[in-house]
């Protein structure tokens, strides 16, 4: 049996009137990368702070490694690596400086692994810091959270300002992070970005939790938004009984419409037409809440 | 300089603490330039005496100002002196935690195997020495100038008083450092303990001469810090006692209030 790394019971926490997070139940295992889904402001950074001993919750447990997050912060942050939403730096310091100042406050590390990790995720660590541009600054917060190779590493939205190379090779130490058997909280509102990297997902909205599914569950009831141009008439009763598609406008030349499920049997019928066009978004988390979960906050 | 919180803080001070002692030790030379020619202006001297017993008190002049003691009494000790320890240590109070807070840098920094109170103690130790090192620039530079200008002054009574403007410095440091601490904001922190400084200040300033209040003297710490004239009569035990007991009871609040809070993101 896997052993838990981090468990919440019930963890509830209020700002005042307004909701943080209420009675959020987590449990993640060693070695996986568990996504922690949600949309801005849904308690996903206040569920994390609570973590790390930042805040306190109003009610519930928080444990990692099995110990209290607030009576044994200390001990259980040196096991720990984290990266939030926008990591402040010191700006006065170079990168050089921040990572050997924090690689100091945990004893040292192996300093030839920063260069590497320096190298890979393409940072110059001479320059100020505040001289460097937001995607920079997050590249040296990365390296901090890597480079004493901690057991767990929690990130808060990883990725926001890192380009599309960098984001790359930020999923290849992920990847080579789980297969050292680190552990990987992986909070984001990006539903593909989830869908690619994480092992299971928990799903929190309003400060509630509403799931916690396995990732080849949540793939197969991927959601996407479809428009699809035909260059002829079409029958539109063709359409009608397409499993998983809920029809927004159907004309004789255009289909708009929302698709869960796999696409199989649509583009089948579809291409039984001339297509001028063919159009499949990915919708917004508040849209994929609402068709799965409706307008209720609670879980389902 | 990296190796620590500790050695940090002491870092990022560097080249203001520089400017700092540059501006004492220039400041001090310079008092002891003028110190002559003050003494020799007797006219000033009776314009001085002539000034009502309330302006005399409220500048500092509770001494013979033709005698060195009595002058750097006045000058710098009186004012200018506790006025500008008192603002290197509430700007450094003020951004301990709070000034981190705002900017954002305290999540990370708070995200290494610290305990809180190991970031207060840190800073607080480093902003500490960094205060002493002024003190001791200060005193090496109103030493020198006794020397240079050759005005006989008792150099052991000198590091007294300005030993005692260090503590002085230290309490306002607790001061500001505890409302950080409490509030997360550094506005805030500068306004409650420069607030505090200015009104204990006029309160022992006035209170010789004011009936109503003079019991409240005792609850300024600038009477502790100088009340027993310092350059003529030596530290007062009782006085230090007490700037060592405002020093620990705030930061000891400092220490509980942030240990309390939720960190502002």
């Amino acid at each position: 049996m896997a052993t838990t790394v981090i468990k919440t019971e019930r963890l509830s926490k209020n700002y005042g009137q307004r909701l943080g997070i209420a009675d959020v139940d987590l449990e993640v295992f060693a070695g996986e990368i568990f996504g922690y889904l949600g949309p801005n402001g849904a308690g996903k950074t206040t569920t994390i702070r609570i973590l790390l001993d930042f805040i306190r919750p109003g009610a519930g447990t928080a444990e990692i490694f099995g110990r209290d997050a607030r009576r044994n912060g200390a001990e259980i942050r040196r096991r720990v690596g984290f990266l939030p939403g926008e990591p402040h730096l010191y700006e006065n310091l170079s990168g050089s400086d921040f990572l050997r100042f924090f690689a100091n406050l945990r004893g040292g590390v192996a300093w030839s692994y920063v260069e590497e990790l320096a190298s890979r995720l393409n940072c110059r660590l001479s320059q100020p810091i505040h001289s460097l541009s937001q995607g920079n600054k997050k590249k040296i917060g990365l390296i901090q959270v890597f480079m004493h190779k901690p057991e767990l590493i929690i990130l808060d939205e990883p990725t926001s300002g890192l380009d599309p190379i960098v984001q790359h090779e930020f999923y290849q130490l992920l990847a080579e992070a789980r297969a050292r058997g680190q552990t990987i909280f992986f909070s984001s509102h990006n539903l593909p970005e989830v869908e690619r990297v994480c092992d299971r997902v928990a799903i929190i909205r309003s400060g509630r939790m509403v799931d916690t599914e396995n990732v080849a569950v949540l793939k197969a009831r991927s959601l996407r938004n479809l428009e699809i141009h035909f260059n002829e008439d079409v029958d539109t009763r063709a359409f009608a009984s397409i499993p998983g598609l809920k029809i927004v406008a159907l004309e004789k030349r255009l289909l708009k419409g929302r698709l869960k499920g796999e696409m199989d049997v649509l583009l089948k019928t579809a291409s039984r037409f001339k297509i001028s066009d063919f159009r499949s978004q990915e919708p917004s988390l508040e849209e994929i809440f609402l068709a799965y979960y409706g307008n209720n906050d609670h879980a389902q | 300089m990296l190796n620590n919180l500790f050695w940090k803080t002491l870092r990022d001070q560097r080249w203001s603490l520089l400017g700092w002692s540059i501006g004492l030790a220039a400041l001090s030379l310079y008092l002891q330039y003028v110190y002559p020619f003050i003494n020799r202006a007797a006219e000033m001297m009776k314009v001085l005496d002539s000034l009502p017993p309330v302006i005399k008190n409220l500048i500092g002049k509770n001494n013979f100002i033709t005698t060195p003691e009595g002058f750097f009494n006045l000058q710098p000790f009186s004012i200018l002196a506790p006025l500008l320890f008192i603002v290197f240590a509430v700007a450094r109070g003020s951004d301990a935690t709070a000034g981190e807070e705002e900017r954002g840098t305290l999540d990370l920094l708070l995200a290494n195997p610290l305990q809180r109170w190991q970031v207060v103690l840190q800073k607080s130790l480093a902003h500490g020495a960094a205060l002493f090192v002024l003190s001791v620039v200060f005193w090496v530079g109103m030493a020198g100038g006794t020397w240079l200008f050759g005005i006989v002054l008792d150099r052991l009574r000198l590091a007294a008083v300005i030993f005692s403007c260090w503590l002085l410095g230290l309490v306002f440091y607790s001061i500001s450092l505890a409302c950080g601490c409490w509030r997360g904001k550094k506005k805030f922190s500068i306004g409650v303990s420069g607030g505090l400084a200015v009104i204990t200040y006029l309160i022992n300033a006035y209170a010789p001469m004011v009936e109503n209040l003079r019991p409240w003297r005792f609850y300024s710490p600038f009477y502790y810090y100088n009340g027993n004239t310092v350059i003529n009569n030596g530290l007062h035990p009782v006085h230090v006692l007490v700037l060592a007991c405002l020093i620990a009871f705030f930061f000891s609040a400092a220490l509980f209030a942030f240990n309390r809070r939720n960190l502002s993101t």
